[in-house]
């Protein structure tokens, strides 16, 4: 496991390739810029972007190519699958028009993603919508909002009134609005269901383990149990090191009285505790 | 933005200090030296620009690796910004660069690490080469150091385990898992 000895350059290595002369010429070719010109500065894209609340867990899970609405027992049904066959017909948004913008709400709160962006796509939008449980207080409100066309959609919250059944969170979208939007909304999660974090979510609030740091691993696997929440990982952390354990630890090898640090939703069904003998 | 003394001395001294660990990063991460001298010139150029943007101490580190970063990514997607600045350094590093060294490494551990995703080879290489924490290197890929460490872990557990079944595999190749720049 030694990345180390992959590097292909040591620092020292690289300092001999550039001589004195060059690298003092660069400094002064760059220095005679004017600091005032057009800074062009280097960005990702073109995106504007508002809120950025939970992207970290939201890219990766992307990425990943992994739902994250799902994570409970094997005999439940979460998220985007089956909740009955009436559903399945049914529109999931609701539009309609008024002063210039389509309002649109949210009919099923939990339904496949792909239904709510295909049914913008008949309205001739382009945007992507998700609902993905979070703690109750963050329930109806925006956790991620990437816009186009600089902050041109305003979103309906309904802070508190975001559950698995009604919510009554939505979007405006000018009548002549072209870009590409994303928009995550918080909703309740569902008995077995991980939180996905948003703002002001403490650490293993996602868990229902809100005042985590200090808590004993088995007082964690107690709401574990009653939240029904089964996939555990577990990570060590001693001292700012996961040495001896960097690739994790077994649940035979975590001792009850040791602490949990930290505890956060992971993706692929699962929480992600970091424990550890002493408390952090 | 300070007098023009005070810029001059401020940035004199983050490409003194930074100048090595910069260019290391680069030819790291090119393959020739024309690209490695392009965005070397180009981080230090957008630390001149934004000096009052560059972290005090040591922070200043990530995130010039940060800027570099991104110009890197530009240049893969061809937006290449020729600066006219560092001509010289190109003929310099045309000669000397190891032109991606890792690539011909035969080893077991580098077959396994070349089968991981870029996401993955990143991290470990931030950890790896530039040593760099779990802090740090959430500043250079602009997330958060929980994201950081949960990556990590996962970054990790994919090596071991490409490791261990290296052996089990002829010349497969996993594709690389794009994050699309979104970090």
């Amino acid at each position: 496991m030694n990345v180390e000895r992959l590097n292909p350059i040591s620092e020292e290595e690289a300092a001999t390739m550039v001589s004195r002369q060059t690298r003092d010429d660069l400094a002064e070719r760059i220095m005679t810029t004017s600091p005032d010109e057009a800074p062009a500065p280097v960005r990702h894209g073109r995106w504007g972007r508002r809120l950025l609340v939970g992207v970290p867990l939201a890219a990766a899970v992307a990425a990943a190519g992994v739902v994250v609405l799902s994570a409970a027992g094997p005999d439940q049904k979460v998220g985007s699958v089956s909740v009955g066959p009436h559903r399945a017909d049914a529109a999931v948004l609701s539009f309609r028009k008024e002063d210039g913008y389509l309002v649109v709400t949210v009919k099923d709160p939990v339904a496949d993603p792909a239904r709510y962006r295909k049914e913008f796509a008949a309205h001739g939008l382009d945007i992507k919508l998700d609902l993905r449980p979070v703690s109750p207080r963050n329930a109806g409100t925006v956790i991620f909002l990437e816009d186009q066309e600089g902050s041109r959609i305003e979103v309906i919250q309904a802070k508190g009134e975001c559950g698995v059944e009604i919510c009554s969170v939505g979007v405006k979208v000018p009548v002549d609005y072209k870009g590409y939007a994303h928009i995550v909304f918080g909703r309740a999660a569902r008995p077995g269901e991980m939180y996905d974090t948003s703002e002001g979510d403490r650490p293993g609030e996602g868990v229902g383990l809100p005042e985590v740091p200090g808590r004993t691993v088995a007082e964690a696997w107690d709401v574990l149990t009653q939240r029904k929440i089964t996939g555990v990982e577990y990570r060590y952390e001693f001292r700012g090191s996961d040495r001896p354990y960097p690739n994790g630890l077994s649940r035979d090898q975590v001792k009850p009285e040791w602490y949990v640090h930290d505890a956060v939703a992971g993706s692929e069904g699962q929480v992600i505790l970091f424990v550890g003998p002493e408390k952090e | 933005m300070g007098p023009p003394d005070t810029r001059r001395h401020r940035f004199e001294e983050i490409y003194g200090k930074y100048h090595d660990a910069v260019l290391a990063y680069v030819v790291r991460r090119t393959d020739n030296g024309h690209d490695a001298a392009d965005v070397l010139a180009e981080t230090f150029l957008v630390a001149w620009r934004r000096l009052d943007e560059v972290p005090a101490g040591e922070r200043a580190r990530p995130w010039l690796f940060g800027v570099a970063r991104r110009t890197l990514a530009n240049l893969h997607r061809g937006a290449r910004r020729r600066t006219a600045l560092s001509e010289r350094l190109r003929a310099e590093l045309a000669h000397a660069h190891p032109h991606a060294a890792p690539a011909t490494e035969p080893s077991a551990v580098a077959a396994a690490f070349r089968r991981l995703p870029e996401q993955d080879r990143e991290l470990l290489a931030l950890a790896g080469w530039e040593g760099l924490d779990f802090g740090e290197i959430a500043v250079v890929l602009g997330c958060s150091r929980n994201a950081v460490r949960i990556r990590m872990f996962r970054a990790r557990r994919r090596f071991a385990r490409e490791l261990n079944t290296h052996e089990d595999l002829i010349e497969e190749r996993v594709a690389p898992a794009s994050e699309g720049g979104v970090a």
